[in-house]
């Protein structure tokens, strides 16, 4: 059987009861408001996770919604096998379908993390290069079709493209009211010297992704980061060309804070490190840097939200400095960045269960209605201390990851 | 490895102790961490903050 998308919605019901002994005690205790509650009646939604099952974030994620009583459905992303294989159909009815899961009315994509597009191995040689573009242009059309359906799509592919551009990013930030650090981005050695030489402050230097190089197959790990960068120790002009860099006055900070958006909502939170390294997540990684919850002031949540509706993001992880005037600096969002680790970090915190919120109410949900739902998700704890911890099976490497490279 | 003609962002990067390189496995960030690598063309990374 199958379900028209377009032309036909069809009347559904949803299932609430949760039979989970961990959150059956929540719900009952935390009664939602009749409207809420109404709106979910009528609206059965499957949650459907791009992202392998055993990604970092999707694992516990799916775990958390199945408990809480949703449908939950993960497509790793397109590619030849057939749990990847994908659908577009415009015959009498329009369909959409991702691996096995049909997309349906009033579902609820949230595009997490994508393997790229994966085309047979066995393809002839000669047809690899027109391979690999077909199936990058049909991704693209699964990805942007989804805005066209009738659902809700975390985040719009449209608005990760734009804001995935550290450009966009600065720009609009400033446009919306932030602080942001004077930046240059080029690969013109003029350019940088020029900046460099005409500048007082600190500086220092970014890269637009991050990298890693293996010294040796297995070897030692070196990874890019955030470096402190002089005029004196400014490389040849020639080194300049060999890639674009991002060169930023250094904010001499009090502490970072990572702020998590969802929808209407803003939180914020202090990450003190007691290191005072220039990028604080591999102390953070580590367990070295201590997490607390900050009030955002309210002009920066004005400005961040602003910026929401700027970009089209719905939810991301942001990046602030605070420096010892308290102004809040923004050095970046990416709107795909991890939260749950905040929870690993301070177990008081309960992002897990806000997201989930987030993710499964109406879009447009104030902070209150989001709020008043998130007991309904088991916590970061909960999933640590279940058996789907366990059972998690680890990520697989790619080995065509484009962002490895072997020196030896 | 000839060091010469390598990018400024690889003259700035960062080895990682071995209890930070346990973390990374072929590329590919295997436990809850602050920042996973992106799969190449897809989801950016959060895991290079300014100062």
């Amino acid at each position: 059987m199958t379900v028209c998308l377009f032309d036909h919605e069809p009347a559904k019901t949803v299932t609430l009861a949760n039979p989970n002994p961990i959150l059956r005690g929540r719900v009952s205790n935390h009664a939602r408001p009749p409207q809420l509650e109404q709106e979910r009646r009528n609206h059965q939604m499957k949650i459907l996770i791009t992202a392998p099952e055993n990604e970092n974030h999707t694992a516990p994620l799916k775990w958390a919604l199945e408990q809480a009583g949703y449908s939950v459905a993960c497509w790793a992303g397109l590619g030849w096998t057939e749990d990847r294989q994908a659908s577009i159909s415009l015959l009498a009815d329009t369909q959409l379908k991702l691996g096995r899961h049909l997309v349906e009315p009033g579902d609820v994509i949230w595009i997490r993390r994508p393997m790229q597009p994966r085309p047979n191995p066995q393809t002839s040689p000669a047809d690899a290069k027109f391979a690999a573009n077909e199936y990058r242009s049909f991704y693209d059309s699964l990805m942007y079709l989804l805005e066209a359906l009738p659902v809700r799509v975390v985040n719009k592919y449209t608005a990760s493209r734009f804001i995935n551009n550290k450009s966009v990013q600065l720009v609009l930030a400033r446009a919306c009211g932030m602080n942001v650090p004077g930046t240059l981005m080029t690969n013109s050695p003029q350019a940088v010297r020029e900046y460099f030489c005409g500048n007082p402050q600190r500086m220092i230097c970014k890269t637009f992704s991050t990298h890693i190089w293996e010294k040796e197959q297995g070897g030692p790990i070196v990874v890019t980061e955030t470096f402190e960068l002089s005029a004196d120790k400014l490389p040849s002009d020639e080194v300049l060309t060999y890639a674009p860099a991002i060169y930023q006055e250094l904010v001499v900070k009090k502490f970072d804070v990572r702020m998590v958006l969802l929808g209407a909502a803003v939180y914020s939170y202090s990450l003190h490190n007691p290191r005072g390294a220039l990028d604080w997540r591999g102390d953070a990684t580590q367990g070295l840097v201590r997490v607390e919850p900050i009030i955002t002031p309210p002009e920066v949540e004005k400005s961040v939200l602003a910026f929401a509706a700027k970009s089209g993001i719905a939810c991301g992880s942001f990046d602030f400095a605070i420096d010892n005037q308290d102004r809040w600096w923004f050095l970046e969002v990416n709107e795909g960045g991890q939260f749950l680790w905040l929870d690993a970090a301070n177990a008081d915190l309960h992002v897990q269960e806000k997201f989930l919120a987030f993710l499964t109410a109406p879009a447009g949900s104030s902070r209150q209605m989001l709020e008043a739902r998130q007991s309904e998700f088991p916590s970061w704890s909960d999933y640590l201390a279940s058996p789907a911890k366990d059972q998690q099976l680890p990520e697989e490497a790619d080995p065509d990851a484009s962002f490895v490279s072997i020196e030896a | 490895m000839n060091n010469d003609k390598r990018v400024l962002g690889r003259q700035g990067a960062k080895e990682l102790t071995p209890s930070e390189a346990d973390h990374v496995n072929g590329g590919i960030i295997t436990r809850l961490s602050v920042c996973t690598i992106p799969r190449p063309g897809t989801q950016g990374c959060d895991g290079d903050v300014t100062s």
